[in-house]
This record gives structure tokens, sequence and C-alpha cells, in this order.
């Protein structure tokens, strides 16, 4: 039995992968990755701009010194922010260059939050934020430290259930929702590789007429697990080498930034994410294995295809929803919801306290749901495959008496 | 013990009965011819004998028992529906299905490379199958067939596409694959190649088996009381226990009267010093009896 299934898998890999055409479709977003990273690093190097900035304190309060950011480097973008003793001398560095622009703060400030600027030309952004970050400062230089870090670090929106007071609050929540992000858009791109490769491959057999002698050598089951698992296979090494850019991303981050990477990991949400989405890309291969082997041209599969495509990526319609509003009915129908439940729950988790009884259901129902389309394909293609030029009705599928029964 | 037995099998398609109650062995090492015209319900006691449709009543055993993983192992099968992987090399093909069969890789490499010499296509190994012509591709198929070196062969009209050169070679093989104990079941629409290699034949119409035996007892059978004869002369006009003639391709057919054997009209013909280059039992083809037993079940 495994036998058979691994000579059918390892043959559709290889059928796919050994081919020039496979090596342009994995290396193309790669360049263009590689270009548009060129093309934003050229632009930051050409944009911003460092020259020093000035200011003219005519309040005589700014007491705290300028605060300069840690970034260095050629992409650096901090902004040197010098103080001039009156408008004329910072003027004359305006004219000289020395400066990008000079802020003059009106002695009334505190009251009206005047400032006025003096420039040759446009100043760079971060130029403005620069001096921003310099006034903001200087705004709860009053205030104890640790509310005065606080006023600048701004609101942190935190959602915790009623029933589940005790949970763990989320206090890296912006943070989750950026790492659920990621395996959403990683759960996107698999479908996307996949359904291409599912659809063609049983269809491929009836174009070819190659079904009688395959099934006359191993079972259906045996033909269909291996096609699903070998073009699985092909998805996944497509996947690494895509994804081997932002995992070289993520470990650069670990060794620059340790406490970044440890306010986003979340094991659990991790191991939700890359379960639920590994079952739903095993459903979704299983219909479109299903689908492929009912119809007779790939043109008109790849119609019902998108269709059900579409209703795998539903939840990116209602993200708005899913982090604002975490306990809707709709939310908790969609992290319920087979097709839905992968780039539902996540996000879910990274935003509000979710129930183990609502991830063990979403669990529950998406092995079945993978288990019973497997099953399907495989029945499917027994009861289409020698109708070689007719399309396979669902009355056709499931009557008694049959082609291919 | 056959290496086929079809016991009483009937198959429908909604209101068409395919396959009405058919019956029939095939022995091992024989040619066994499966006719009938289009739609008779040959190919799909094929594809029930092969497990590929399951049978609404009746039962099929081959080699031995009935078909599971280790059986589709030791047999080769030619479906009337030809099929290559066309965007792969034509050896990576091969390979593949020979490797389904459960031979491993060496074994199979050195086996094919054995066929496509023989065949002729050794130089395009490396071909993807759709670079083929149709005749190659045909002779692909039968290596494909073959190679596993099956107790079992199903063969559907494998002389399709192929010149007369290698009608010839693929017929010895059949031959040679036969001498070797091998079991073929041929279906096909060429009489003449049915007449030139098959031991025993069943004729299905309608879904229904209306002729089974010896190829030889089924032409007995259907034999005229005539003789065909080429003499040097012209044949007298009568001739004692001759009912009428027929001339067929430079050939006349004697038709006898009823109770006249053959014997005694050789006796005749000597006895009248007709000099005869040629003297036989006007036996009917095959064609022949196919079409009669056609026309009587239309009838």
């Amino acid at each position: 039995m495994l036998a058979g299934i691994w000579k059918v898998a390892r043959f559709e890999y290889r059928r796919v992968v050994f081919r020039k055409r496979f090596l342009l479709v994995l290396l193309t977003p790669l360049l263009i990755l590689l270009f548009s990273a060129l093309a934003g690093f050229a632009s930051v190097a050409f944009l911003v701009n460092t020259t020093p900035i000035g200011y003219v304190d005519l309040t005589g309060k700014l007491i705290l010194p300028v605060v300069q950011t840690e970034d260095t480097g050629r992409f650096s973008q901090s902004v040197a922010v010098l103080p001039f003793a009156d408008e004329a001398s910072g003027r004359a560095a305006v004219e000289d260059e020395h400066i990008q622009a000079l802020y003059v703060v009106a002695p009334d400030y505190f009251q009206t939050g005047q400032v006025r600027m003096v420039a040759k030309r446009v100043p760079s952004e971060n130029a403005g934020n620069a001096m921003e970050r310099f006034l903001r400062r200087n705004l709860v230089a009053d205030q104890p430290p640790d509310t005065a870090e606080r006023l600048l670090a701004g609101p942190i929106i935190r959602f915790i259930r009623q029933d589940q007071l005790t949970g763990r609050p989320n206090e890296q929540g912006f943070l989750k929702i950026i790492l659920a992000a990621v395996f959403s858009f990683l759960f996107l791109i698999i479908l996307s590789i996949t359904s291409g490769y599912m659809l063609t491959a049983v269809i491929d057999e009836k174009t070819n007429r190659t079904v009688e002698i395959l099934i006359t050598s191993v079972s259906s089951m045996q033909l269909m697990t291996g096609k699903i698992l070998g073009n699985l296979a092909v998805g996944v090494t497509q996947l690494l080498v895509w994804g081997s850019v932002p995992i070289l991303g993520v470990s650069l981050a670990a060794v620059l930034s340790p406490a970044l990477v440890n306010a986003i990991w979340d094991g659990s949400l991790i191991f939700v994410s890359l379960g639920l989405s590994a079952l739903a890309v095993l459903l979704f291969a299983a219909l479109l294995t299903a689908l492929g082997a009912s119809v007779t041209e790939s043109r008109e599969a790849q119609q019902v295809s998108a269709i059900m495509t579409l209703l795998f990526i539903l939840p990116v319609f209602f993200m708005q929803q899913i982090m604002l509003q975490p306990h809707s009915a709709l939310v908790m129908i969609l992290s319920i919801l087979p097709p839905t439940a992968p780039m539902t729950m996540p996000v879910l988790m990274a935003v509000t306290q979710v129930p183990v009884w609502q991830i063990g259901l979403s669990f529950g129902l998406l092995t079945l749901s993978a288990a019973g389309a497997l099953w399907l394909a495989s029945y499917a293609f027994r009861r289409g495959m020698l109708q070689y030029d007719k399309r396979l009705h669902l009355r056709d599928l499931f009557q008694r008496k049959g082609r291919g029964q | 013990m056959s290496v086929i037995e079809v016991n009483q099998i009937s198959k429908s398609f909604g209101s068409m009965k395919a396959v009405d109650d058919v019956s029939f062995s095939v022995e091992r090492g024989e040619i066994f011819g499966l006719l009938g015209p289009n739609g008779a319900g040959k190919t799909t006691s094929i594809r029930i004998m092969l497990d590929i449709y399951k049978p609404d009543s009746g039962t099929v055993s081959l080699l031995g028992g009935a078909v599971n993983e280790d059986t589709k192992k030791r047999i080769g099968y030619l479906p009337e529906e030809r099929g290559l992987y066309q965007d792969i090399p034509l050896e990576t093909c091969l390979l593949y299905l020979a490797s389904l069969k459960g031979i491993s890789r060496p074994e199979a490499r050195e086996r094919l490379q054995q066929y496509l010499e023989r065949f002729d296509l050794a130089q395009y190994r490396k071909k993807k199958v759709k670079e083929l012509s149709k005749g190659m591709q045909q002779k692909a198929q039968l290596i494909a067939t073959l190679i596993h070196q099956p107790d079992l062969i199903f063969i559907d009209e494998p002389f399709t596409a192929l010149d007369p050169v290698n009608t010839q070679m693929v017929k010895d093989i059949f031959r040679q694959e036969r001498e070797r104990g091998v079991t073929i079941v041929m279906c096909t629409h060429q009489m003449h190649q049915v007449e030139a290699l098959c031991d025993r034949i069943a004729l299905i119409n309608r879904g229904q088996l209306v002729l089974y035996g010896k190829l030889a007892d089924i032409r007995r059978q259907y034999a005229t009381q005539a003789v065909m004869v080429r003499s040097l002369l012209p044949l007298p006009a009568a001739l004692p226990g001759v009912a009428s003639q027929e001339v067929q391709n430079g050939e006349t057919r004697l038709h006898l009267v009823e109770g006249v054997t053959a014997d005694q009209l050789l006796h005749t013909l000597v006895a009248h010093n007709i000099s005869l280059e040629r003297f036989a039992v006007a036996a009917p083809s095959l064609e022949e009896i196919f079409i009669q037993v056609v026309n009587e079940e239309a009838n």
C-alpha cells in the first residue's frame, strides 16, 4: 500500500520540480523581491537627508537635551538637532546649507503650539520627525519619568473576555497580529501554489488517457493519496524556497534584537496556526483533486476552483471585524468553519483569549472535513476516471450504479 | 485451472445492458480473441475482468482468484484508450509505469534497454513522448504492457497505427510470449490477425456471447458445402455433383450437391482429366463468420 503511494508521490513531485518551468516559477518572485528590496534601499539612500536641523528657543523653556536615535550606518535616518542663540545665526546656517531647516519655537509655544520653519527647500521627513520627538519630550518634561514614557508610547489596545478575566492579557497584541498575518499570508501563498498543481494532476491522466494503465497497477486510493502528497510536497518546496527570505529576515532580527523576537514569539499561536493550515491545505487539495476528477478541462476546473479559493480566503474580507469585534457570532463561526478557521483563528488568538473548546472544535471539524474530502477525491476519481469527455455531475457521483464504481 | 474464469457476468449503465450473462474461460498459454462489433461489450468485459468496473452480477477469477494488488503486478494491459504522459521523456515515463508494476529500477532499466532496441526506439529515449509519432507511441505503449513480463496480457487493438513491419514484429512477440506460457486476451477488428494468432475466440454481440470455442471448430461449424479450385484450364460448365460455380479472385468456388463429399468431387475432377493447381475445402473466413453472425443477430 505505502510503496504504491510513495512511487506515485515521488513521480508527481519529480515531474513538476525537475523542470525548467518550475525553476522559473520558483525564482521569479525572489528576483522581484530582490529588485524591490534594492529599489527600497536606493530610495531610502537617496531620499533621506541626514543634514542637521536647528532650532531657536524663544520660550527659553526647552530644557531637555536632544536625544539622538541609536541607528547609524549607511541608511541611518538620524538627524542632529542643533540649538541656535537667535534666528539670524540660524538663518545664516540655512543659507550656508549647514542645516537643512531652522525651527523657530514661538515665545507662546506652550499655549499655541506655534513653530515656524525656515528652509531653502522642503526638509526631509526624518528631519521633521526629529524635531517633533524633541518637542514632545520637552512637553512631558515636568511629568514623572514613567508617566512621561507612557505618554510618549501612545495607546495600547487590550481585549479581555469577560469570562476570562484571569487569562493572559495580550501585552504585545500588535506584534502578535503581525505574526498571525504572516501565517495567513503563508497560508494564502500555499493555497494559490497548490491549486494549480492539484487541478492539473488528475485532469492530466484523464486527458492523456493513462488512467486505465495506472488503475490496473495501483488502487485508486493509492493513486489519489500519492498524487495529493506529491503535489503538496511541490507546494511545500516552493514555500520553503520563498520562505527562506523571511526566515533569513527573522534570523537576522533575532541576532540584532532578541527582545523583539521574544515579544512576538507565541508557541500556542504558532502551533495552532501551523496545525490548522496543514489540515486546511489538505482539505483544499483533496477538494480540488475531486473537482479535477469530475471535469474534463483544466479551464473549467480553474473557474470552479476560483470560487473554492474565495471561500478559503473569506476571512480577509472580515479582518477588521475579527480584530475589532473578536467576540461577535460571525467571527466565532469563521473561526470554527473548516475553510475559514486557518486565517481567522491566529488573528483571533492575537487579539483576545480564545477558549480551548473553540480551538478544539476547529481542529476536530477540520480533521473530519479533510478525511472526508480525501475519501471524496478517491471516490470521484473512481467514478469519473473513464468518463473521458464527460463531466461528472453530483447526481452521477452519488447514484448507486454508474461508471467505474 | 483456467487463467481466466468469467462466470455469468452482467453489467448495465442506466437502462443499457452492456454485458449480459457472459461466461467463458481462458487457458494458460493461449492467445484468446475477444471479438465483436463496436459497442458490443468487449471493452466493458475486459474492464470487469480487470476490476476497473464491478459487475452487477457474476464473478471473475484471474490467475486463480479475485483481482488484488499482487494480481495487478502480473497483468499487462494495453487499453483501447491509449495514453502516456506527454510532457516527460519516454524513458522516464516507461520506467515509472514499470515501477508501479513492482520491478526494481535496475531491472526495469535493463529490460527497457532491450525493448527500446527491439522496437527501434533507443535513440528516442530522451525525447518527450509528445514528440514521438503515433506509431512510436503505440510501440512505447506495448513496451509498457510487456516490460514487467506479465503472466496475463490484455491487449485492445494492438496493431492500430503500426506499419506492416512493426505489425509482424508485434505478432512475433505475441507468439514468443505464448511459448513462454503467457496468456494473451486480444481484442481486434482485424480478423486476419485473429486467424493468424488466436487459438480460441469469443464473439460478443449486444452484450451477449454468441460464439465461443476453438477457431478451427468454429470455421468448420460454419463451413458450407463447397470447395475452392484453381485449374490450369477453364472448368467445364457442368460437372457431376456440382450444383453451381462461382469465380472468386482467380479461383472457382464449386457448391456441391447435397450428399456429395469433397473426396468424391476430387475423384470426379481427376476422372475428367482436369489439371488442378489447388483444391481445398472452402472454409469461411472469420470475417465472413463475423458478418454472418452479427447480421443474423440483427435480424
